[in-house]
């Protein structure tokens, strides 16, 4: 078997729009598959001084609505293809919990965008898919 | 809808990971039997840095190092397990695989890279297990990375 079971990581920017795209050509090959949609919501961090910390008390507000309505959309979009779940989490190790979650879910892959940003900006954030390609047990897909 | 992949550039080096993806690609090919998949080993030339003042360069010799014979076969093998779907391989010596990888993908149009990760811990890691991270940071297309 190719994969069947499988956490999609999605926080609604273009790369995951791509790697929803890309999930669900897959989802067409094979039906028998299962797709559990998470999206971990960072932390707030506030500067002080020359530190950068994570806001103590997270609350409801601290919420991303845009990610989470737009992953929503994407369990709609999947739904009619395949067996899905959803869920968010809130950590500022975003890809510790994705690698976390997918042993917890016993997924056989992870399927996770790639943001095309250059530069600085790719140091921070594109970071989070390399993290999940070198420190996750199971297979990755990086979809660009 | 566009297919899920079509055109499979197999980055192969013999070593588990690189095993268990070629297991993923046979798995592939059975789902889709339209399937092209181009077998790619590249030889690195082993123990052939000769120190030149402050650089390393590859002696000659080393630059038509043989290729291990057991890799050559488990290719083979590989073939013959592809041999429902269009299989191609090829074997190059190149010093540093990952551009190659990345080269070959941008120049042949291929839809989806599968390599494997090499499960070497501490600098071993660092330097070869290097070569699924150089691939998924510098090409355009989907890289499925084997462990």
């Amino acid at each position: 078997m190719f994969f069947q079971h499988i956490l999609l990581a999605f926080d609604g920017t273009d790369g995951a729009e791509h790697a929803l795209q890309k999930t669900k050509e897959y989802a067409q090959l094979n039906k028998n598959i299962r797709i559990h949609l998470v999206y971990v919501n960072e932390k707030p961090k506030t500067v002080i001084g020359d530190a950068l910390i994570t806001k103590p008390n997270f609350d409801e507000s601290d919420l991303n609505s845009e990610s989470i309505t737009k992953l929503h959309a994407a369990q709609a979009e999947l739904e009619p293809l395949a067996s899905t779940s959803i869920e968010v989490l809130v950590s500022d190790q975003p890809a510790d919990e994705l690698i976390a979650k997918a042993a917890e879910l016993q997924c056989d892959l992870i399927i996770i965008g790639s943001r095309g940003i250059g530069g600085l900006k790719k140091l921070f954030l594109g970071s989070v898919s390399s993290h999940v390609v070198n420190h996750a047990s199971i297979p990755v897909l990086v979809i660009k | 809808m566009k297919l899920f992949c079509e055109k499979i550039l197999l980055a192969y080096d013999g070593s588990t990971g690189s095993d268990h993806a070629l297991e993923k690609v046979i798995a592939l090919s059975e789902q889709n039997p339209n399937l092209t998949v181009h077998i790619l080993y590249i030889n690195q030339p082993p123990q052939s840095m000769v120190g030149v003042g402050e650089a390393y360069i590859v002696s000659p010799e080393a630059m038509e190092a043989k290729v291990d014979p057991e890799i050559e076969q488990k290719i083979a093998i590989a073939k013959q397990r592809l041999s429902h779907i269009i299989c191609s391989t090829e074997i190059i010596t190149h010093e540093t695989p990952g551009r190659k990888i990345v080269q070959m993908a941008k120049d042949s149009h291929f839809d989806l890279i599968v390599i494997g990760s090499r499960g070497l811990g501490g600098l071993k890691k660092l330097i070869l297990g290097s070569i699924s991270s150089y691939v998924v940071n510098n090409v355009a297309i989907p890289v499925l990375v084997v462990k």
